[in-house]
């Protein structure tokens, strides 16, 4: 299994950088099915195993499909009907979040786990913003409906819109960037220990995409949350986190140091994805006078028992089509999921 | 093709203008979503529109694939002007122009099956005969890369990036001389926005068509278009060869898109001067 790091954060802070002797998150063996009516059962994630310290940003890093949603989810159990844990266990600060019943369920989630969504349509509609902040802590706390206003308004100032007008706006009235700084107030507004930021900025220009990731970095310098940041932009991991996993058809298969994953792949596929940054630059038949981009051909092969990209593979040995390949330590704090570094160690 | 015919003008705009009010009295507000907009698209090259959010960009590619009309202004395409033209000659220029939006999840009918969604702009436009319909169905999912066996699938069951290459091929389906790119890329992982700027570069190579791309992302617009045209609050404030703009930007705005984009990059933004600006 993927080793359990604890190491300080964050690209070049030292100040910034906490050494945890005990992960606030731990994930070990989650294996989750998804069935749907007439279709067979799929297993969405396989043997899931990784580490979060306080403070620490890990970056997910993975195509659509991976599974990489899945994850966040499941670790508000907050999974869709049809999806079933199989096995594993998910430890919070020493709770065990699969463990918990509804009611204590209800006063981790948004208090002690929060979670920022892809697009801000999951504001509500027809709440003012400040009063859409103020529930959250109502939620979460017996404090009078003016305190916990007020408690609002000063968690929005923190994220930036400390403005009356603001305050009293509807979503659909704010600005892509200012409702993404609402639904990351929303999510601060408990101090959460946990912050899970699915794609925050899949829909942001790069302007406003750095705005909120730098607001991500203030926020977790401030509350001293580890943040689990899932992206299928190498760049916005690049950007805030200290350490990445690489999920592919629900595995992790590649974990590491960010510079370390991203100056040298170990992985295919991630050697693979990672070209995918920029086009060929010379020959490779440009089309006209416009340079062809480098793409992976086929899909993941989810139904397999050897490693689900062995069809996409361009190293692929007979070896793979037949069992999984198993983690191999291949530096400090690297591993990967790949038969191609099992040889060398054995 | 010879260069100068590949560069003609397609389609000319001049002086755009639209305003949007928002809110009611007395706490009503005019906000200029274009400003006076002049440009021009050549046959079988691509333009790139960025800026940052709220610029007007939108506003500017609804204006040009006539589904909004600005309050001023001419918009020529070949003789007609789509500025003023009559909903019966829209109709007919529609065929045209083309548009693909950003989250074809959302844009194209849950209800209908892939060959349903390619054939409805050939049923509306009546430009293929009944009985050839599915024949040619079949042959614009080809040329996308969508195998007949998806003609049944709904979008909701296609992967995002088969969704676009549906909404392509339902934005060929009327053989248009421009697609309008809103955004085409998002949500795609890079591995699926590889295989689509390929598929949009070789259809652009062989049917000599004129893209105008609408987006933020700088890394691509470097390599995809042809000439970049810069808009700041509802005008364009730069505009020129790609490679000029972005080695040599003029104007603060984009100066201001590129820091951002390096620094996303991971890249240390260049030192660059105090912005000159040269139109406001």
């Amino acid at each position: 299994m993927m080793q359990l790091h604890s190491h300080s954060t964050g690209r070049d802070k030292a100040t910034a950088a906490v050494v945890a002797p005990i992960p606030a998150l731990s994930v070990a063996a989650l294996t989750i099915s998804a069935s749907a009516p007439n279709e067979a059962e799929k297993t969405v994630l396989h043997d899931v195993a990784f580490s979060v310290a306080a403070g620490e940003v890990l970056g997910v890093l993975g195509e659509s499909g991976a599974g990489k949603s899945t994850l966040a989810l499941s670790l508000l159990r907050l999974l869709p009907q049809g999806f079933e844990v199989r096995s594993g266990t998910i430890h919070l600060n020493g709770t065990s979040l699969l463990d918990l019943g509804d009611e204590e369920l209800r006063s981790i989630r948004g208090n002690e786990v929060s979670l920022i969504y892809q697009d801000s349509s999951a504001l509500n509609p027809v709440l003012r913003v400040d009063h859409q902040v103020a529930e959250v802590i109502h939620a979460h706390s017996n404090w009078s409906n003016a305190r916990c206003l007020q408690e609002a308004r000063a968690t929005l100032e923190l994220v930036g819109l400390g403005d009356d007008r603001i305050f009293s706006s509807y979503p659909h009235q704010l600005s892509g960037g200012q409702k993404q700084r609402v639904a990351i107030a929303q999510a601060l507004a408990c101090g959460p220990n946990l912050l899970i930021a699915d794609e925050p900025t899949a829909s942001l220009d790069a302007t406003t995409a750095l705005e909120i990731l730098d607001l991500i970095e203030r926020m977790r310098d401030q509350f001293h949350s580890s943040v689990l940041l899932i992206s299928h932009q190498p760049e916005v991991l690049a950007y805030l986190s200290g350490r990445v996993v690489v999920m592919y058809a629900g595995r992790i298969i590649e974990e590491g140091w960010i510079q370390e994953v991203f100056d040298s792949p170990a992985h295919p596929y991630t050697r693979e994805l990672l070209r995918c940054r920029t086009p060929f630059q010379d020959k490779q038949g440009p089309i006209g006078s416009k340079p062809r981009w480098p793409f992976i051909p086929g899909t993941a092969n989810d139904f397999t028992a050897g490693c689900p990209f062995e069809n996409r593979c361009l190293n692929r040995m007979e070896l793979c089509a037949i069992s999984m390949p198993p983690v191999t330590a291949i530096g400090q704090s690297h591993h990967v999921r790949c038969f191609e570094y099992a040889e060398e160690v054995s | 093709m010879t260069p100068e015919l590949l560069s003609r003008p397609l389609l000319v705009a001049r002086g755009l203008t639209k305003t949007y009010v928002q809110g009611h009295w007395p706490r009503r507000r005019h906000h200029k979503a274009l400003d006076g907009v002049n440009l021009i698209l050549r046959s079988g090259r691509t333009l790139a529109l960025v800026g940052a959010s709220g610029s007007g960009k939108t506003t500017l590619a609804m204006c040009l694939a006539a589904l909004e009309r600005p309050d001023s202004g001419e918009i020529w395409l070949g003789d007609l002007d789509l500025a003023s033209a009559r909903k019966g000659k829209l109709l007919r220029a529609r065929t045209q122009v083309q548009i693909l939006f950003q989250d074809s999840s959302g844009t194209l009918s849950p209800l209908l099956s892939a060959a349903e969604i390619v054939e409805e702009p050939l049923r509306v436009q009546c430009t293929v005969p009944k009985q050839q319909r599915d024949h040619a169905v079949t042959d614009l999912l080809r040329q996308v890369g969508l195998t007949p066996e998806l003609k049944t699938r709904r979008a909701s069951q296609l992967s995002g990036g088969q969704r676009q290459r549906l909404a392509i091929a339902r934005a060929l389906a009327l053989n248009p001389r421009l697609i309008i790119l809103d955004e085409p890329f998002t949500g795609l992982d890079l591995s699926a926005r590889g295989q689509i700027i390929n598929l949009l570069i070789e259809l652009q190579a062989s049917k000599a068509l004129s893209y105008l791309y609408v987006s933020h992302d700088l890394d691509v617009v470097s390599h995809f278009a042809d000439e970049v045209a810069v808009m700041h609050n509802g005008r364009i404030v730069e505009w020129g060869q790609t490679d000029n703009v972005i080695a040599n930007p003029i104007h603060s705005s984009t100066k201001v898109l590129l820091d951002a984009s390096t620094a996303l990059s991971g890249r240390r933004p260049s030192p660059r001067g105090e912005p000159a600006c040269v139109t406001c």
